[in-house]
């Protein structure tokens, strides 16, 4: 397994890749140690993305507007375990093949840790594909604007806008400063709840190569007059970010630099950021308003951005997904059911399994009168057989009674292919048991079980590294729910 | 406006006046001598769940009025009628005169003798419709920052919130371009603190937090009101033209995007539990046709903001600059006649700031008036 990599890498390294390292030699070390985690960029097969996202199920869509929206975004999950967001263009946003290709290759290359990485691409036939990594923690927008059980924190605001400008001082080092229709959607959270910026906005097709649309709810000055948007213009565009940041609302930026210069920025601010706020906001406000210039000259560039946010930074000994109150893997010690997938330990898994019944199915068993034929009937007899087996870990019984229920494929039930899983490992049949559980997931993406069993089963298979991202993940899922469960 | 005081009560049967001769008497009071009024009822030029508006002929003077009847319950005072009292504003229609009159069934009506201006905004924008055309950009402009004009003087002076603001009752002289607010029949005094019904205002023009059912809103409804009638002239539809109730509010999110918890909080404190999917704000230059002036799409997305004190004033309308074009020294309609006064503002200025003043009276205004406006004679 692992990331299959096609046909790709010869032609990365074709002279304007190498132009834009040698003009940008000064590669921090540090930095890049820290994403030397993820694999380098390579190309997909539209085969391998579609298995990853169930044949783009539209359950999987992760973007706005669902499946019809032009691009849509979904989340899937690569035979190698990791997890992965790929977004499908429209027929018509890239043409040119080649175009596209290199674009994204060119993105590929940066890596850093305040990016949504760029994994891949996939370029067959009219296909236009992006893969980047997965960020389990939803939008700026989401904890900004439409935040369930709290407010975002004064200090994490901060990070927020810190991490922002340390994205885009790295961009414009690389030579990418055009970023496309910066806004509150475009930051996402990763699993830690540190903000990063998706690389889907570095990559955007333009006719001419200089003019390029733009989706901003405000625009940049310039862009009304020259229909142009340049480097400048995505400062302006982090200027109304730090307004949104600022105040929770969407303000135009115009009248915000008036409420700014009539120092009314009790109007501005944020209802719920009372009593956080001290000169550090007056600071902030002094930032927004330059970046807010309506020449563009006049504007910072992303370095001093980043010079002027650094001292500003709150509680940085809080990691973010504190500040943010959200679950974190290496927060929460394992559960019981993950401490057993980690020990292997069968038996305590199928105590677990046996004890929660089908009530993770969300479906009765109970079956309307139109559906009771004779087959159904079977099916059901074979069902039952199987849950008696199982309860009197007879496996091999289980799994036989449980494939003659799936076969027939009238009904799903995570539950009953999480149990016939953990049988094929009662049997010693892991790459069987990986399969049951990756079907369980797809029928119920975020049953925590699913993953616990795949861990169970990829460390089984000696696959360790992928076996701890499936524990992980599990150890979210549960953390998740149990933080659902406890708000009803 | 005449002394409206005496009442005569001619009787007046059915309920199409056309024809009629209705006679009134006033004066008398004082030692001034009676005098006797009479209006043909010309045509009925609207009719509505309040009651009609005729226009009339005065017999004695020739003058055409327009005469709003409306039922009057004997138990109270009319509220227009206290308002339109104390009305006086180039922009605001103004009242004449009024009079009670019975029907044989011992009904009650309040006719309110109002200048007549012949057309209305709503068949204004008919006009250029129809025609397949776009209202051209100085009319806007001139129509927009009289309403403003007209809206900063109510909002100040008597303290009056309109609550139906729509381009039915927007009055404009098709001469002379000037315009003028009328139907004050949902018009109210808003006082700090107190409760007042939030299903008022036609449905495309409602501000958001009156359709969050919000109860302590304020004169920036009609604020909202006047973005609306802003971007309808510069779009020739209505931007938001929801089919009901809740759909209204679709079609402001359409626009606006999903409010935020931070301005739902704004609109009402009282709504926590709205739920509604996120949906991105419509890029404002999307909204308009290719070339609007930045000015126009920076007022309209000042104007129709979700929190409702985030929305600038009338005053500080007027001072946009948007309406820069119309205090130029040489600004002229297109056929070469002189504006309509736009700088001769009274009391509608107290309270505001030195600053906005000057923004608001044009240079060459001001050398005309001999009057420095930042830096009175003596200081």
């Amino acid at each position: 397994m692992g990331c299959q990599c096609s046909k790709l890498i010869p032609c990365c390294w074709n002279s304007q890749f190498k132009a834009a390292v040698l003009e940008a030699p000064d590669i921090d070390n540090e930095e890049k140690s820290e994403v030397d985690y993820l694999p380098t960029f390579c190309e997909f097969t539209f085969e391998q993305l579609k298995n990853a996202t169930s044949g783009f199920a539209v359950e999987y869509i992760v973007s706005e507007h669902g499946e019809k929206a032009p691009n849509v975004v979904y989340k899937g999950k690569l035979e190698n375990q990791r997890r992965i967001a790929v977004k499908r263009f429209n027929r018509m946003a890239w043409p040119d093949a080649r175009q596209f290709l290199e674009e994204a290759r060119l993105v590929g290359q940066l890596r850093n840790q305040r990016l949504v990485n760029l994994l891949g691409c996939c370029c067959e036939g009219d296909e236009r594909l992006l893969v980047a990594e997965y960020m389990p923690n939803e939008t700026l927008a989401k904890h900004l604007f439409h935040w369930e059980t709290q407010p975002m924190k004064w200090a994490m605001r901060l990070r927020v806008v810190l991490h922002l400008a340390q994205a885009l001082e790295y961009c414009t080092s690389k030579g990418r400063a055009l970023y496309h229709d910066l806004n509150a959607y475009r930051i996402l959270f990763d699993e830690d709840g540190n903000p990063r910026i998706s690389t889907f906005g570095l990559m955007k097709n333009s006719r001419d190569g200089k003019s390029y649309s733009t989706n901003l709810a405000f625009t940049p000055p310039e862009y009304l007059r020259t229909g142009r948007v340049t480097p400048e213009s995505v400062i302006y565009s982090f200027g109304t970010l730090l307004l949104d940041l600022l105040s929770g609302k969407h303000i135009p930026p115009s009248h915000a630099l008036d409420l700014i210069r009539d120092r009314n920025l009790q109007m501005l601010t944020d209802s719920c950021l009372e009593g956080q706020l001290s000169d550090d906001a007056t600071e902030l406000v002094r930032l927004a308003s330059r970046c807010l210039q309506s020449e563009p000259r006049e504007r910072p560039n992303p370095k001093s951005l980043v010079a002027s946010l650094t001292p500003l930074q709150k509680e940085t000994e809080d990691p973010s997904f504190v500040l943010m109150g959200i679950p974190n893997s290496t927060s929460c010690s394992l559960s019981p059911l993950g401490e057993a997938c980690l020990r292997r330990d069968l038996t305590a898994i199928h105590e677990v399994l046996e004890n929660i019944g089908y009530k993770d199915d969300g479906m009765t068993n109970e079956l309307s009168f139109q559906m009771w034929t004779d087959q159904m009937q079977e099916t059901l007899d074979s069902k039952k057989k199987g849950d008696s087996a199982f309860k009197q870990k007879d496996f091999i019984t289980t799994i036989e009674c449980y494939s003659q229920f799936i076969d027939v494929g009238t009904m799903v039930s995570p539950t009953i292919f999480a149990r016939r899983g953990l049988s094929y490992l009662m049997n010693d049949m892991p790459q069987e048991a990986l399969n049951d559980a990756m079907q369980a997931q797809v029928i119920s993406p975020i049953w925590h079980i699913a993953s616990y069993l795949q861990a169970a089963a990829l460390s089984a298979l000696g696959m360790d590294n992928e076996a701890q991202a499936a524990l992980k993940e599990g150890t979210m899922l549960e953390a998740k729910r149990n933080a659902a469960a406890g708000k009803k | 406006m005449a002394d409206d005081k005496e009442i005569s009560a001619p009787v007046v049967d059915g309920s199409d006046p056309t024809g009629h001769i209705i006679s009134t008497t006033i004066g008398g009071k004082n030692g001034e001598p009676k005098q006797t009024i009479s209006y043909m009822a010309e045509r009925v030029v609207g009719t509505g769940s309040f009651g009609i508006v005729f226009q009339a002929k005065c017999l004695e003077s020739g003058e055409t009025v327009a005469i709003k009847k409306v039922l009057q319950d004997r138990r109270y005072k009319n509220r227009e009628l206290q308002l339109m009292r104390v009305m006086d504003h180039p922009n605001v229609v103004s009242l004449k005169h009024c009079f009670f009159s019975t029907t044989s069934r011992n009904e009650l009506f309040l006719n309110l003798v109002m200048e007549y201006v012949p057309e209305t905004m709503y068949r204004v924008l008919k006009h250029y419709s129809n025609a397949n055309q776009r209202m051209p950009l100085i009319y806007v402009k001139l129509y927009m920052y009289q309403i403003f004009r007209g809206l900063a003087y109510i909002h100040t002076v008597p303290g009056v919130c309109h609550r139906d603001l729509k381009p039915q009752n927007l009055l404009v002289d098709p001469l002379t371009h000037q315009v003028k607010l009328c139907d004050f029949g949902s018009a109210k005094v808003l006082v700090k603190g107190e409760a007042n019904i939030s299903y008022i205002c036609s449905r495309f023009y409602r501000a958001p937090e009156l359709i969050f059912g919000a109860t302590d809103y304020t004169t920036s409804i009609d604020i909202w009101s006047a973005g609306c009638v802003l971007a309808e002239l510069l779009l020739g539809q209505p931007l938001f033209p929801g089919e009901n109730a809740v759909d209204q509010l679709v079609e402001i999110i359409k626009v606006l995007g999903t409010p935020t918890r931070e301005e739902i909080r704004c609109m009402n404190p009282n709504y926590t539990d709205f739920r509604f999917p996120q949906i991105k704000a419509h890029p404002w230059h999307k909204v308009f046709h290719k070339r609007m002036p930045p000015e126009a799409i920076d007022l309209a997305s000042r104007l129709l903001q979700y929190s409702p004190s985030l929305r600038c004033t009338a005053l500080e309308a007027c001072a946009h600059p948007f309406f820069d074009e119309l205090r130029e020294p040489n600004a002229r309609l297109p056929n070469g006649r002189p504006f309509p006064p736009l700088f001769n503002f009274k009391q509608d200025l107290s309270g505001a700031s030195p600053e906005l003043i000057n923004r608001l009276i044009p240079e060459h205004v001001k050398r005309q008036m001999g009057l420095n406006f930042l830096h009175p004679a003596g200081t």
